[in-house]
């Protein structure tokens, strides 16, 4: 047995992608002979700023030790059940993506492929309709799943957190774990002459901090990866134009819903992301479509938002890195791979980055076998997660201009099989490392207009009527259990109410 | 739609019978015609006796009572494999129907037990399997579906006369009104246009007409292969044993719930037992043995005296580049061949039909009448394509890694080029006992890591996240793990006993299922 060397994990960057893997890695290795040491540089977060977390968020809180009450009432956060993709096939069009499923199978057959033969015979009921999440997030409701929910199906949620509030959380929580934190301004990177591996990182107070492995997390610069590495960037500028994003805020709902509404306009994507204290807003835009100050305009007549607040434009460009772990530096989250906003995945690929190398944490110096399976994975999770991005592009109904621009995207092989199924008999392929499980891919195929050909011809020997009688009682055990169901409001007020001043007192 | 499953082997009577549960009316419609002609002259192979536990959902898909199919296939109990002599002489492992353990934390068990060993807490890894441990103390139950039990940490399949399961299935498929012909296909008829395949003729002058075609003709691959000239792609450079010699013997020595396997200086011998007989056979490649010195290896060690003349069959290891082509989806032998070494024919099968259920074609009506959903083909070959493969690897590794020197088979075997994806499975598990995870296909993780330790792959690390966990719990979960599976294993009752009463009291007490006292 090779015995495993003492490691000093030097963790580089700011904001969300370096408390996350502080708190990840120290919890994971704090007691087995693991250093870990933080170098802080200036955040780039904006009062403005919300993420929105799916929900394997919850999860990997409870590994690095946090509480969901403790996390929604310091963030000033909410719950999301899921997303409301409107005017996607026209004005007015919407459907729902819930973080969980639709009905319940009936025997050996899916609900959805029920659904199908009964949407060919005229029922008029959506596949909205048939999701708890939705119609729970429709009538300003919230829950959690208990035994009976989890019969009838699957049920999750996510969160909307204020950013700045969320990453102070995190630094606070790490820094009660034993680590090192050194703060600087801007580094340089110091390589091994012989190996080029990384050796050190120099701070611009003189400091020099040395370590065997080297985290990441500068955000898109990539510092490291990039800066020293050479590792280069990969944009994914002919599948995803939108170029800029506008965020600010607007006044928080009077009651908050739980959930996100994505809304396609003719110059972009709006997204609203609905929190206790304020309104995350985010507007997705094409330079050469609108200027930054017209953008500005347009969301702020549109949504009554006092123009002078805070609102800040950013570059936006999706794209990603072949190998985003080469020699002894491994990337995560924007470094990595950066995501067009739609989905609202940042977040979750900074933790599936962290997972993976946790379990592929290398043993010695010789990482070579730990790197190839970690980008393989990497690689290919990255991948997933672009191709169901694909989707609300390529199939939208939208008369303008942007958006015919839009739907005329190259559709990678792997999507192009998942679209074949699904067409042919509204089946899902699912690829190993799928971010997207079934339910998700079913719901944004139907809700962007894909319509099966043929459904599993099975259901054509089944008499009707008892379908039809479950999916009565389908809706029946929908409707009671919304109506008995405690309002988002509620909730939030019982398990996670805000507390004062919490992030008001940071926004300028 | 009418369905025309050619051949009547075992492939082909569970094609038949699962499609008559699929097609069985539910009501008041009727859409589907199915019918199966089988040859009565051409025999069978019929060699695959051992099975994995997926066949437990195939039976029950067809409310197949359990009790009566053992009687009438004279079943028995299967936990797993015995492997012997394989990597090297002496050796002896088990490869398991199920796990070692619990993962906790993110951490799979075996790096836990790793981590142990380095501890001082040296217990070989089959101590942590419930299974093993059954098995080797010739002792059967069922296992327990509440999770919290050690009892829930096993699975299991079933040895059976393959040819007495076809029987069973024909007597299933007949009494629910299936059509049987008996005849030998003449020549098939084409469509000039789509390609597909319009009828097929059989020797008595009948012209059968189909929608779809099965192609279970076995070796012969009638449509899949002479009709279609499907490409075939040949396997045997990494599995050359292309010969088998079998024959049963009276029921002697133990009552294995597990099938053995003894390597043999040019191949390898199985046991199977069953309750009327024991099924050996020999597998070997021609290249580098004749028959005969097969035939006396398996003669000089049967436990019980032969019951009937030895057969010799021959194969080749590969596959079709793709199993459904046109109307015509081959399932069974016609579509590939992987040996017995991990029983896993039956359960090809029993996949390609799950498969071809899932993505069962239909006639679109503004569609001509041999109209196939390319989309639907694709699919389908893309799923088969990635069993076979993922069983292959698992299969050449039991060969490669060996250190015998008794035998040409052993040093070509380990000197061969292996696919570049077992490989890596076998660095990664070198370095630090990694082991693949995927979503679809055998095996699992458990499986890969037994047959790994068992061939003498020492893993030389283990994950540094067990190393996060309090050392004095570890092994003291370890210990717990191993008492609470002796205890259990003790009070099960012995296999033949249970297969006994299974199979014959049962019927008197109306199946009630046998309840040992539960030791946890």
């Amino acid at each position: 047995m090779r015995l495993s060397k003492p490691c000093k994990i030097i963790i580089v960057g700011r904001d969300a992608a370096v408390w996350l893997s502080a708190n990840a890695l120290s919890s994971a290795f704090g007691l087995s002979g693991v250093s870990v040491e933080v170098i802080e540089l200036p955040s780039k977060i904006h009062s403005v700023d919300v993420f929105a977390a799916l929900p394997a968020l919850e999860p990997f809180h409870r590994l690095i030790g946090l509480e969901e009450s403790e996390v929604l009432s310091e963030t000033a956060g909410a719950y999301s059940l899921g997303q409301s993709f409107n005017n996607f096939s026209g004005p007015s069009t919407k459907f729902f993506h819930p973080y969980g499923s639709h009905g319940t199978a009936l025997g050996q057959t899916p609900f959805f492929q029920y659904w199908l033969k009964a949407r060919q015979n005229g029922l008029k009921a959506s596949l909205d309709d048939f999701s708890l999440n939705a119609i729970a997030a429709k009538k300003g409701k919230f829950f959690k799943p208990d035994l009976e929910v989890s019969q009838f199906g699957n049920a999750n949620y996510g969160y909307h957190l204020h950013a700045l509030s969320y990453v102070n959380m995190l630094r606070k929580l790490a820094l009660k774990k034993s680590l090192v934190l050194h703060s600087a301004r801007h580094i340089s990177v110091k390589l091994d002459p012989l190996t080029g591996d990384i050796c050190s990182i120099l701070l611009n107070t003189g400091e020099e901090v040395f370590g065997n492995i080297f985290i990441d997390c500068t955000g898109p610069e990539s510092e490291l990866l990039e800066g020293a590495l050479a590792e280069p960037f990969q944009p994914w500028t002919d599948l995803f134009c939108l170029n800029r994003t506008l965020t600010t805020k607007a006044t928080p709902f009077s009651s908050i819903p739980a959930y996100a509404e994505v809304r396609a306009q003719s110059t972009g994507i709006l997204t609203v992301l609905p929190l206790q204290g304020m309104t995350g807003v985010q507007f997705a835009f094409h330079d050469a479509l609108m200027k930054d100050d017209e953008a500005l305009c347009a969301i702020s007549a549109l949504l009554d938002i006092n123009p002078t607040v805070d609102a800040v434009v950013d570059k936006t460009q999706p794209g990603h890195r072949n190998s985003v772990w080469r020699r002894n530096c491994v990337a995560i989250g924007a470094a990595a791979c950066t995501f067009d906003h739609i989905d609202s995945v940042n977040l979750q690929m900074v933790q599936q980055g962290l997972v993976h190398l946790i379990s592929l944490f290398p043993l010695d110096e010789d990482m070579a076998l730990e790197r190839n399976e970690y980008n393989e994975i990497m690689h290919n999770a990255c991948m997933r997660v672009r191709d169901f991005q694909i989707v609300h592009y390529r199939f939208n109904e939208l008369d303008k201009p942007l958006w015919h621009a839009l739907k005329h995207v190259s559709v990678p092989e792997s999507l192009a099989a998942k679209i074949d199924a699904f067409l042919a008999r509204g089946l899902v392929i699912s690829f190993d490392h799928e971010t997207f499980e079934n339910d998700s891919w079913l719901s944004i195929f139907t809700g962007h207009g894909l319509t099966p050909a043929t459904y599993d011809p099975v259901l054509d020997l089944i008499p009707d009527d008892d379908a039809i009688r479950q999916f009565i009682d389908m809706r029946t055990f929908i409707g009671d259990q919304v109506s008995n169901m405690s309002s988002h409001d509620a909730y939030l007020e019982l398990y996670a109410a805000k507390e004062s001043s919490c992030w008001e007192g940071r926004t300028k | 739609m009418s369905v025309v499953i050619l051949g009547g082997g075992t492939s082909g009577w569970m094609s038949a019978a699962a499609l008559m549960e699929y097609m069985r009316p539910k009501g008041k419609h009727q859409h589907c015609q199915i019918r199966l002609i089988e040859s009565d002259e051409i025999g069978t192979v019929g060699v695959g006796e051992a099975t994995l536990p997926q066949i437990r959902d195939f039976n029950e898909y067809l409310e197949i009572n359990e009790a009566e199919f053992m009687r009438k296939t004279n079943a028995s109990f299967k936990l797993g494999i015995e492997f012997v002599n394989w990597g090297k002489i002496g050796n002896r492992y088990h490869h398991p129907f199920g796990s070692y353990g619990l993962s906790s934390g993110g951490v799979d068990p075996h790096h836990h037990w790793a981590r142990a060993k380095t501890l001082g807490l040296d217990y070989p890894l089959e101590a942590y399997s419930y299974a093993i441990q059954a098995a080797k103390a010739l002792k059967f139950d069922f296992p327990t579906e509440d999770a919290s039990s050690i009892r829930s940490t096993f699975s299991y399949a079933y040895h059976f006369d393959a040819g007495q399961y076809a029987a069973f299935l024909r007597e299933y498929c007949e009494a629910r009104g299936l059509e049987r012909t008996a005849g030998t296909v003449v020549c098939t008829e084409k469509d000039e246009n789509s390609g597909c395949l319009l009828s097929i003729t059989l020797d008595s002058g009948e012209v059968v007409r189909g929608d779809l075609f099965i192609d279970c003709s076995g070796f012969r691959a009638l449509l899949i292969g002479n009709a279609f000239n499907t490409e075939w792609e040949d396997w045997s450079k990494w599995l050359p044993c292309d010969r088998a010699i079998a024959v049963a013997s009276e029921r002697a020595g133990d009552f294995t719930p597990y099938t053995r396997s003894t390597a043999e200086q040019e191949g390898w011998r199985w046991r199977i037992p069953l309750q009327h007989r024991t099924g050996n056979g020999y597998v070997f490649s021609q290249a580098f043995m004749q028959p005969d010195a097969a035939y006396q290896t398996l003669i000089d060690n049967l436990d019980g005296a032969p019951q009937a003349d030895p057969r010799l069959l021959k194969f080749s290891a590969g596959r079709r580049a793709s199993s459904w082509v046109k109307n015509c989806v081959s399932i069974g032998l016609s579509s590939g061949f992987l040996e017995p070494l991990e029983s896993t024919s039956i359960h090809l099968v029993q996949v390609a039909i799950t498969n071809l259920l899932e993505l069962f074609p239909i006639r679109l009506e503004d569609r001509d009448l041999t109209y196939v959903d390319e989309r639907l083909c694709r699919e389908f070959n893309r799923r088969m394509d990635l069993e076979y493969e993922r069983i292959r690897d698992f299969l050449i590794l039991h060969y490669h890694a060996n250190t015998r020197s008794d035998g040409e088979l052993w040093k070509y075997t380990r000197h061969m080029t292996i696919p570049d994806t077992l490989i890596r499975k076998m660095d990664n598990f070198r370095k630090r006992g990694l082991l693949a995870k995927y979503k679809d296909g055998l095996f699992s993780p458990a499986s890969w890591l037994s047959v790994l330790v068992g061939q003498d792959i020492a893993a030389e690390g283990y994950d540094r996240l067990a190393d996060n966990f309090d050392s004095r719990l570890v092994l003291q979960k370890l210990n717990e793990w191993r008492d609470r599976i002796s205890s259990n294993v003790e009070a099960m009752p012995n296999h033949a006993d249970f297969v006994r009463d299974y199979c014959f009291i049962s019927q008197a007490k109306s199946g009630v299922h046998y309840d040992s006292t539960a030791v946890r």
